[in-house]
């Protein structure tokens, strides 16, 4: 250790306090077989120890010297240290620092210890993201890494106005979790509610930003997603500048935006990048995709067994056609189906990629055929779920897609109970629990409506140029206020 | 708390919406048949004559609701008129949201047992009313932004089935065009047919959150011009089809008159289906707002009541109230019946607030 540095850093042990911080931290990491103690020489005040995981602190940020004894010895002192900073804490203080990966300098009969920068986190290299693939556009992603994540938003957006708030949460797992904002752009009132939901938060651990989601937004929906997750650091940066918070998490690649809309969900960061008519013909080709996703199985089901004269008899005959044999009602039919493809797509998903191909044509086509052959179902029912899980895989965010692939099972009920009528009621049910959602205090369909958030700008089907933006038109002059 | 500080206010457009919502969901079940069985000539003169109507009733209406900016119509029938206004407002304004509820639900499910669900139980179809209560319980701005939605996907189709009604027309049938004796005015129908321009009624509640409450007979005059083609087409395009006499006979002119339309090159065949269900989105946000209408006045009188055991309540006993009614002339009769106290509501009752008002300021002035 240096001299002249080592004197001003020891002057910050406190002597006072007749509990001593080494013992504890022994007693406190007692069966911690990664836990060691150190001794790396004397100083006036006694001997000094250097208190780390071994798992987890870097062997780079210290240099020790092996010194000769007079009686043919070697002992061994610390020689420098290499760190980014360091700081006196007490017991509790030293205890989380040790657990995050950091070495706390101590004396045998101090009562603080000096919490020394010496972790060294795992971590991966930047990848590609994962879910969120993207043809024109930044190639990489977040990482489990807190610090590397917050350092990727930093390099794109090189402002002070940049603020974040950080905090841990969880009892045992301290896991470190930060609010990010654009002062001067977000709006206060949703700092402070992120903030304050944060502080709230009572649990032994969270594992992931999913898991945080649901106990920072508790009045949120059970069924859709509150905000949206991404790994993107372009779409974090594009939703700070339109007034939104960002909630990064330590171990987790994925981030949240809050306040999460409905129409959000049907937004790729890719968007951004088109030019406006080719971003517009994409979203309307997602959203007509949702639509076909959650009705079509329903409007067969409604059109084949309780609104027959809905359709022209041409298709009325065919679709009862094909149907010949089948022995099954059509609801039943349909729902034998969509359960198979349910299968397919998860085990296409938890199943290794080399395997999964084979998996997907065993389901998809021999399956398909010996099903259509075997009079078990209509080749019409075959066309219609092969389009369904089409559509499914069209949609931008991973949690909607899967609350979509629930819906379509609502749907097809009201369809088989009173056909066209149930697909509206449906509908309808659906409409009036988005409309009573809130995210972060803020409507879930925002921009409509009262409860909307003021920056929302888009409603997610119409997008570049503002003026031919829906809207404009349907939040009545409200996108004028900032 | 909302983050984003913003207090619940409703817009001028959003109360368009509402208007538009309303007027869809009580326009074409009884109103072609009423205007078709008032005269028997030019239709389009009582249909303006009390679109006209309307229109002062509802700058009357909105007059009164800006006696007191950010209050409902019941707590300024209260505070002007005192527990006399309590009965002479809230009464009867309760008893004509939950009839008009009543009869709007049986109106439908009349209609969809008619044309779409023959076989299935009235009584199923009769719990629509529930998904209205649901509906309610999210507050009037959930109310709103369903009504956005419902209104992007009904509107537009029924614009569509307006057009497509314009297939067939003999317009020889609708003579005379021009000329009217004024013998409507001595058929109660005519009066009856009163019930679709009362919409404005229901802002009683809502009218609360607009930032300038005198302005809001303006969303009211748009919505009634967008909706005006719309009523015109349901009255006219029966009669142009099957004649004025032939569409008198009929239970439900416009929905006979969907029934005949058919193009070779349209896919769907029953327009008659579409119809009904883009009509079913307009009913359940009246229902909403006419079960927050409700709610609302009865906690201008009892305001320690549970919001939400109102609404519930309300959707029992109307859904009680809607078993009971025997049959389709039922319906034709209580629309009748209900005039007179829809013609006090539209007019009595804000003209006498509004002199109240004038009569008390005179007096203060004085003193």
């Amino acid at each position: 250790m240096e001299p002249s540095k080592g004197t001003t850093m020891l002057q910050q042990l406190q002597y006072t306090s007749s509990e001593f911080l080494l013992p504890r931290l022994q007693e406190a990491f007692r069966h911690a077989a990664d836990f060691q103690a150190v001794c790396i020489g004397e100083s006036d005040a006694g001997k000094l120890y250097l208190l780390y995981l071994t798992t987890l602190v870097g062997s780079d940020h210290f240099l020790f010297h092996l010194n000769r004894q007079p009686k043919d010895g070697v002992l061994t002192t610390l020689h420098s240290y290499y760190g980014t900073s360091y700081s006196a804490g007490d017991f509790s203080a030293c205890e989380k620092a040790v657990c995050a990966g950091k070495t706390v300098l101590c004396s045998a009969e101090s009562a603080n210890g000096l919490i020394l920068d010496t972790e060294n986190p795992q971590q991966r290299g930047l990848q590609q993201p994962q879910t969120e693939n993207v043809i024109q556009g930044p190639m990489y992603g977040f990482i489990e890494n807190y610090q590397t994540n917050i350092g990727l938003i930093r390099q794109r957006m090189q402002t002070s106005r940049l603020k974040i708030w950080e905090t841990s949460v969880g009892d045992l797992t301290n896991t470190k979790v930060g609010v990010l904002y654009l002062d001067g752009v977000t709006d206060p009132g949703l700092v402070q509610y992120t903030c304050g939901q944060l502080n709230a938060i009572q649990v032994d651990g969270i594992q992931d930003s999913g898991e945080l989601l649901r106990f920072m937004d508790p009045g949120s929906s059970r069924l859709f997603p509150a905000a949206v997750t991404t790994e993107r650091p372009d779409r974090v940066t594009a939703s700070l500048l339109n007034g939104k918070i960002v909630v990064l998490m330590d171990g987790t690649p994925f981030s949240i935006i809050a306040p999460g809309s409905f129409f959000d969900f049907w937004e790729s960061p890719e968007d951004q990048y088109l030019t406006p008519l080719i971003a517009l013909f994409l979203r309307w080709l997602r959203f007509i995709a949702l639509m076909i996703n959650l009705f079509l199985p329903a409007l067969y089901v409604a059109i084949t067994s309780v609104n027959i004269d809905l359709n022209r008899l041409e298709i009325s005959l065919a679709a009862a056609g094909s149907r010949e044999g089948v022995p099954y009602p059509v609801w039943i039919e349909s729902l034998i189906m969509l359960f198979l493809l349910d299968c397919i797509v998860e085990a296409g998903i938890r199943l290794p990629r080399s395997i999964s191909s084979t998996v997907t044509m065993v389901g998809g086509v021999v399956l398909g055929q010996a099903i259509i052959q075997a009079n078990i179902v209509s080749n019409l029912l075959v066309i219609i779920v092969a389009t369904t899980a089409l559509t499914n895989f069209i949609v931008v965010d991973y949690q909607m897609g899967l609350v979509q692939r629930i819906l379509k099972y609502f749907v097809l009920t009201g369809a088989s109970v009173i056909g066209v009528l149930g697909i509206f009621i449906c509908f309808a049910i659906l409409v009036i629990c988005l409309s009573r959602l809130q995210s972060f205090g803020v409507s879930y369909l925002t921009p409509i409506g009262p409860g909307a958030r003021i920056r929302s700008m888009s409603l997610g089907l119409i997008g570049g140029s503002r003026k031919f933006s829906l809207s404009y038109w349907i939040t009545f002059g409200r996108g004028s206020r900032q | 708390m909302n983050p984003s500080n913003e207090e619940q206010k409703i817009s001028l457009p959003q109360y368009f919406v509402l208007q538009m919502m309303v007027f869809g969901a009580i326009s074409f079940h009884l109103y072609p048949w009423l205007v078709l069985q008032s005269t028997a000539q030019s239709y389009w003169i009582p249909i303006l004559i009390w679109m006209l109507l309307g229109l002062l009733g509802a700058w009357l209406f909105s007059r009164v609701l800006a006696l007191h900016k950010g209050k409902d119509a019941y707590t300024i029938a209260k505070r002007v008129l005192g527990w006399p206004g309590v009965i002479l407002f809230i009464v009867p304004l309760l008893w004509f949201m939950w009839s008009a509820m009543v009869i709007v639900v049986r109106a439908h499910s009349e209609m969809i047992s008619m044309t779409i669900l023959h076989s299935t139980p009235q009584w199923f179809l009769d719990g629509m009313i529930f998904i209205g209560v649901f509906l309610a319980f999210g507050g009037i701005g959930s109310i709103i932004r369903a009504s956005v939605l419902f209104l992007l996907v009904s509107f537009p189709l029924s614009v569509g089935l307006v057009l497509l009604g314009f297939g067939d027309l003999n317009v020889n049938l609708g003579k005379p065009w021009l000329y009217t004796n004024g013998d409507f005015l001595t058929s109660p129908k005519f009066y009856t047919t009163s019930f679709v321009w009362a919409g404005y009624l229901y802002y009683a509640a809502c009218g609360k959150y607009a930032e300038h409450p005198k302005k809001l007979w303006r969303p009211y005059t748009v919505a009634a011009l967008c909706f005006l083609p719309l009523l015109a087409a349901s009255v006219y395009q029966p009669a142009l089809t099957f004649s004025p006499e032939m569409s008198r006979i009929l239970t439900l002119p416009y929905i006979s008159k969907m029934d005949s339309v058919s193009y070779y090159w349209l896919v769907i065949e029953n327009l008659t289906a579409v119809f009904i269900v883009s009509s079913i989105l307009y009913l359940f946000l009246l229902l909403a707002l006419i079960m927050n209408c409700i709610v609302t006045a009865v906690r201008a009188v009892f305001p320690s009541w549970n919001e939400k055991l109102l609404c519930v309540l309300a959707g029992i006993t109307a859904y009680a109230a809607i078993r009971l009614i025997p049959s389709w002339e039922w319906i034709e009769r209580a629309v009748e019946w209900d005039t007179a106290l829809r013609l006090y509501l539209m007019y009595g009752f804000p003209i006498a607030v509004l002199a109240k008002s004038f009569i008390s300021n005179k007096m203060r002035s004085r003193q």
